[in-house]
């Protein structure tokens, strides 16, 4: 057998080996999201599992820890900002949000899947006369709120639709100096977030 | 009568060949960024689209295998730099100085983290600095240098790490998937010397 017999006899599994590379790649990457073992949600549900009775004293806003080595929760967060998280079940009910925002320090809310994706994100700019008002439901939910509404008052909450029904609300505020952690951190408990119970 | 066997042994094989290098560009390709539609500007790199709701499949991929919650789009956009503006990676043996000018933002924070997005333990216990808090010369410039040893002024440590990133988050910032970047708006990071 010549060496060209030999390549043209390996090329067609060549070509084969290259294929299932292909399929394999974009499937793996398609399925990540859905199988890391890690994600955000894994990490924030495992903390709030430790930190449940606490949490709900604190208005259903479960406190993080400041960022620093070694204690850190998510990867990549700002070690100059106060963390709360808000984890939600839609199953469970919608998620309604509520924030004071003096308009001064930076304030922000992000609305994540449960595999870290942002679906909205808002700061204290959004707020209304101070307030921050949202209600976090899946697309049959916020249909009910809509037919609910009557003609004559506007409602006062934003309405979000989440694209998948376990997820995550990240609130952050920051503090300019060091010494306005703790300042920081007073806003992030300020927040409340509760389960509305399913209407009768 | 060879020659059946040798056939499973070869597809089983490119079988072996295919998922080993599947798995491998998967890894490959999630390991320094998130997908498509990235900022590329001087040592800096954005992700914008990580923090949108048209993220891409292997920006979701990314953030799920990091464990990771992006700053939305709406809030701010974080920039990393892994290397100087000379082009070299960045090594904690050397000391650097990051100066003037930084892009429009209401706020903005400049501080290391390792490869993998944790801060670095250091002497000083700092990890980074605000918009508010960074010593300014008059007229508003400032330098931070990052170095091991302790200096006068803005000064961060990658503490015992090998190798650090730079990141620096702009809250609240006009850029979008949209703009168009000028490198010359950027901080530069250059190197002073090794140890």
């Amino acid at each position: 057998m010549t060496l060209k017999e030999r390549a043209f006899g390996i090329l067609p599994w060549t070509i084969a080996a290259l294929l299932i590379a292909g399929v394999v790649h974009i499937v793996s990457v398609l399925l990540t999201p859905w199988v890391a073992p890690r994600d955000a949600y894994a990490r924030l549900r495992d903390a709030a599992k430790a930190d449940r009775p606490a949490a709900a004293a604190r208005n259903g806003v479960m406190l993080l820890d400041p960022t620093a080595p070694g204690a850190q929760l998510l990867s990549f967060e700002d070690p100059a900002m106060a963390e709360g998280v808000c984890l939600f079940d839609l199953a469970k009910g919608p998620l309604h949000l509520r924030a004071d925002a003096d308009g001064e320090d930076y304030f922000g809310l992000s609305f994540h899947r449960a595999s870290g994706a942002v679906f909205h994100a808002m700061t204290d700019h959004a707020a209304n006369k101070g307030k921050i008002d949202v209600v976090v439901g899946d697309a049959r939910q916020i249909e009910e709120m809509e037919a609910d509404d009557s003609d004559e008052a506007l409602p006062q909450e934003t309405r979000l639709t989440a694209p998948s029904p376990l997820g995550f609300v990240l609130i952050r505020a920051l503090a300019k100096r060091p010494s306005d952690y703790q300042r920081a951190r007073a806003s992030v408990e300020a927040v409340s977030c509760e389960i509305m119970s399913p209407q009768p | 009568m060879r020659a059946p066997f040798d056939k499973y042994l070869r597809a089983l094989s490119a079988m072996l060949c295919g998922l080993a290098l599947g798995f491998a560009i998967t890894a490959a390709t999630l390991k320094g960024g998130y997908g498509f539609g990235a900022f590329r500007v001087g040592p800096w790199t954005a992700w914008p689209r990580a923090g949108a709701p048209d993220i891409d499949p292997y920006a979701r991929a990314a953030l799920a295998e990091r464990g990771e919650a992006p700053l939305g789009l709406d809030e701010g956009l974080m920039f990393v730099a892994s290397a100087d503006s000379a082009g070299g990676p960045l090594d904690s043996r050397c000391d650097y100085r990051i100066s003037d000018p930084l892009p429009a933002a209401r706020f903005w924070t400049l501080g290391l983290d390792s490869a993998s997005g944790a801060p670095l333990a250091n002497p000083a216990g700092r990890y980074g600095y605000t918009s508010v808090d960074i010593l300014r010369r008059e007229g508003g410039a400032f330098d931070l240098d990052i170095s091991r040893r302790a200096r006068p002024g803005n000064w961060l440590s990658p503490g015992e790490a090998t190798s650090f990133m730079l990141v620096l988050r702009l809250y609240e910032t006009p850029l979008d998937t949209a703009a168009r970047l000028d490198a010359a708006r950027f901080p530069s990071i250059v190197k002073l010397g090794c140890a």
